[in-house]
């Protein structure tokens, strides 16, 4: 009985500087079991994953791996006792064969170290056979293949290497109905081997079709566990939400203004399709939805970051799509981005630089006198903690440099702003401060976007929120008029 | 006190900087070298010294505003050669001497534009754009000449031999202007802030609302004014040009700026460390002339000391480092 159980999880938590990710959880992974991980964004599913894959070193809790303790586990020590991981991006070489890639970095050599091409071929071709992937061979370009098919091969690849646990990460996000089907399938009789499967995915009707047992993770705790038969997908929705008030920040509401900001028929090649919508001056639009839902898109598109292949954005009825963000920093539109490191901050330059580099747009001669007046001003008003308007942006905390590419957005005066996930990675006291920035310009009757993958914060945020599914926006609700299960429910396409 | 401790501090900075760290190198050696050989302290010295700079420093002036901004320009040396064979050629012609700077200066600014105008379409570093297009330029040059050096004749000698008031030569009130005015750029102007934005973080800048392709442009326009101007100079002062000519400056025009202390990957830096950088290149040649030395020791001198320069900043980086967290 007990060379049944493949993997052991026994009280395993992880914190990341002082931020509490994932406390007690405690869970077995048997022969042939589904094991399927839910929660909301940030619940601690990718962290457990890589905890299991030896990736990351949990702070307390043991793991067992078939049955045996280990030390201190590299990844490659992972693989080796036989568990894979196959994550969402896929992690294959285009310009390689399919079996060339399944032999990657353990080549079939014959005795003077020339690769057998011929003989992985083979092999491959029986590996793929025996899963019934038929429409695979090992001698294509994995360029070739379908996003869908080169999963498979992953999967393959992962069988190859003789694993006996496979964690699959969030595998059909990128996958069509027809493409999810077929690996849906795949990893059904992989199961029915007698292979362990860890499967996560945002998509509820999946984890029902696929999993024997759910573990339903919120804010890095687990609320429960529960096998599929015995359960209803209102239950789990019930367990990965409902908190107490103290996560909510309590905002104060004002009169709407009278000017419209509308955005029409927004999309792309791929993921967001034809999106529109009107705001009122004065309101705090959010937008939720899941990882993968457009959101991102849909606003770097808005600001003229990205090209679109349609929309446009009208205020009083006046047209002012932006083509790119310099022009839409000319008409008032300015973007907070999500990655604060990759497009936000001038990371090796001065506090100072980084607020004044959007005022510094309007002249080609920079009055150095005025412009540190006009910095110190600003470090003042954004309350913002800093050795010195001459410090390196990059060493203050996350929620001052925050701040700081706040201070540069309302530097000038401007109509629109858009928050785009603007407290990732903010400790708690700043995030309160950081909200009393946002609401301060939906008072000042400006037009305010905001998305977040925070419930809670966007539920206490918003006037009204978009909610975002697989490209589309599927709904407009009000946020007096909803609750988080609603919005849950939204989220993952259950009307 | 507070004022006080500010202003300790700020001198500390002053004195830790790579462009101070330089300067007392460039007196020990000068003084080591003046102990050994007293020639080397003289007018005559320092005049030749000084003059062999001007053309360095305007190419090391340019090359500083692009290596900030993240980008190389090893095409330079190609340039000059090109520039001096065409306004030879023209000279020799009888055209004005100023049309013909003009036009030297054009034709530099028209080579710098294409190698970043050609990085920017193709989204390609401008290392190896400019390691391509440098043979176009050799090319032309080649052909523009025949492959036959040409010689002025004593035309043209005004730019190096000219002195304001009788004492002051010109050569180096230019060579001081084109410093000052990069200085000027990168402290004072928006297109200064530019460099150091797209060197530091292009997107960040491109969120921020830069227009990042005109930027760029800008930056190669400098770097060619400086180029064609070097060009001016050095074919006042040789008198002559071949398609050869200044072949092997771009690399020791980077050295310099690398010497100074301006980060190779972008962000970071500034002119005054490159002036330095560039009379250190510059002096270090002399001296080991005079002071006896076998003068193929004289590269590997110059690689040690951009290894030298390398190490510094390293440390420095790591101490700050150390100081902030």
């Amino acid at each position: 009985m007990a060379m049944d159980k493949l993997l052991e999880l026994k009280n395993i938590s992880k914190s990341y500087s002082g931020v509490e990710v994932l406390r007690d959880i405690t869970i077995d992974l048997a022969k042939g079991e589904v094991l399927c991980f839910v929660g909301e964004n940030g619940a601690g599913k990718s962290t457990l994953i890589k905890i299991i894959s030896g990736a990351v070193y949990p702070d307390g809790g043991t793991i067992r791996y078939f049955g045996k303790e280990y030390g201190k586990l590299h990844p490659k020590n992972v693989i080796d006792l036989g568990v894979a991981t196959i994550y969402q991006e896929i992690d294959l070489v285009d310009n390689l064969t399919v079996a060339e890639n399944i032999f990657l970095g353990a080549e079939l050599k014959n005795r003077i170290g020339i690769i057998q091409a011929r003989e992985q071929e083979r092999q491959a071709d029986e590996l793929l056979e025996k899963l019934q992937l038929n429409d695979i061979s090992g001698k294509t370009l994995l360029a070739n293949l379908s996003t869908a098919q080169k999963q498979c091969v992953q999967i393959v690849k992962a069988l190859k290497n003789e694993a006996r646990v496979l964690i699959l990460d969030e595998p059909t996000a990128s996958l069509g109905d027809k493409e999810t089907k077929v690996l849906l399938e795949l990893v059904k009789k992989l199961a029915g081997q007698g292979m362990g499967i860890i499967y996560i995915s945002h998509f509820i009707d999946e984890l029902f079709a696929l999993g024997d047992t759910l573990l339903i993770l919120k804010d890095g705790r687990q609320t429960a566990v529960r096998k599929t038969e015995e359960t209803t997908p209102e239950q789990v929705i019930h367990d990965m939400i409902g908190r107490d008030a103290s996560s909510f920040y309590q905002r104060e509401y004002f009169q709407t203004g009278s000017r419209m900001l509308r955005a029409e028929h927004y999309a792309n090649r791929q993921t967001v399709h034809d999106v529109s919508f009107g705001m009122k001056s004065g309101e705090v639009f959010g937008l939720g939805g899941l990882v993968g839902a457009g959101r991102t898109e849909l606003v770097r598109m808005i600001y003229g970051a990205d090209p679109k292949l349609d929309g446009k954005l009208y205020l009083d009825g006046k047209e002012i799509t932006p083509v790119n963000p310099k022009d839409a920093i000319g008409k008032g539109i300015f973007m907070i981005s999500e990655d604060r490191k990759g497009e936000g901050l001038l990371t090796l330059r001065s506090v100072k630089e980084n607020i004044m580099i959007t005022h510094n747009e309007e002249k080609e001669w920079i009055h150095l006198g005025k412009e540190s007046r006009m910095t110190v001003q600003s470090i003042e008003n954004l309350g913002i903690k800093t050795p010195g308007q001459n410090a390196e942006v990059t060493s203050l905390s996350g929620g001052n440099q925050q701040k700081t590419i706040i201070a540069r957005c309302v530097m000038d005066p401007g109509e629109v702003y858009i928050f785009d996930e603007p407290t990732k990675g903010v400790d708690v006291g700043a995030k309160e401060e950081i909200y009393k920035h946002i609401l301060n310009l939906a008072k000042e009757d400006k037009f305010v976007i905001i998305i977040s993958s925070d419930m809670p914060e966007l539920l206490s945020m918003s006037d009204r929120i978009g909610v975002m599914c697989g490209g589309r926006l599927v709904d407009i609700v009000d946020v007096k008029e909803t609750t988080e299960a609603d919005l849950m429910r939204k989220y993952l396409g259950l009307s | 006190m507070e004022e006080h401790k500010k202003a300790k501090s700020k001198v500390l900075k002053v004195l830790t900087s790579q462009p101070f760290i330089l300067f007392v190198f460039i007196i020990v050696v000068a003084v080591v070298t003046n102990s050994i050989n007293s020639k080397f302290l003289t007018w005559g010295t320092i005049n030749s010294i000084l003059g062999q700079a001007a053309g360095l420093g305007l190419v090391s002036a340019g090359a500083t505003v692009l290596v900030i901004s993240g980008h190389f320009d090893i095409s330079t040396g190609r340039m000059i050669g090109l520039a001096m064979c065409a306004m030879a050629i023209m000279l020799n012609s009888g055209m004005h001497p100023v049309l013909v700077s003009v036009l030297g200066i054009l034709l530099c600014v028209a080579c710098s534009v294409f190698n970043g105008a050609v990085s920017i379409a193709f989204q390609a570093p401008s290392f190896v754009v400019t390691l391509a297009t440098q043979n176009i330029y050799y090319s032309i040059a080649l052909l523009l000449t025949n492959g036959y050096m040409q010689t002025l004749y004593g035309k043209y000698r005004t730019l190096s031999s000219f002195k304001i008031f009788g004492v002051f030569p010109l050569i180096y009130l230019i060579l001081i202007l084109g410093f000052v005015s990069i200085h000027v750029i990168l402290k004072h102007t928006r297109t200064g802030r530019h460099v150091y934005a797209i060197g530091t973080n292009e997107r960040a800048a491109f969120i921020s609302g830069v227009n990042i392709k005109l930027s760029k442009l800008k930056f190669f326009v400098i770097s060619g004014v400086l180029v064609g101007i070097a060009s001016m100079l050095m074919l006042s002062r040789i008198s002559a040009a071949q398609a050869t000519t200044g072949y092997g400056m771009e690399t020791e025009a980077i050295g310099a700026v690398v010497i100074g202390g301006s980060s190779i990957n972008g962000g970071k830096g500034g002119v005054v460390g490159t002036f330095m950088g560039v009379i250190l290149l510059s002096m270090m040649s002399t001296a080991i002339n005079m002071l006896h030395i076998n003068t193929f020791y004289e590269y590997m001198v110059y690689g040690i000391v951009i290894l030298l320069a390398l190490a510094t900043t390293a440390v420095r980086s790591y101490t700050v480092g150390k100081r902030n967290g």
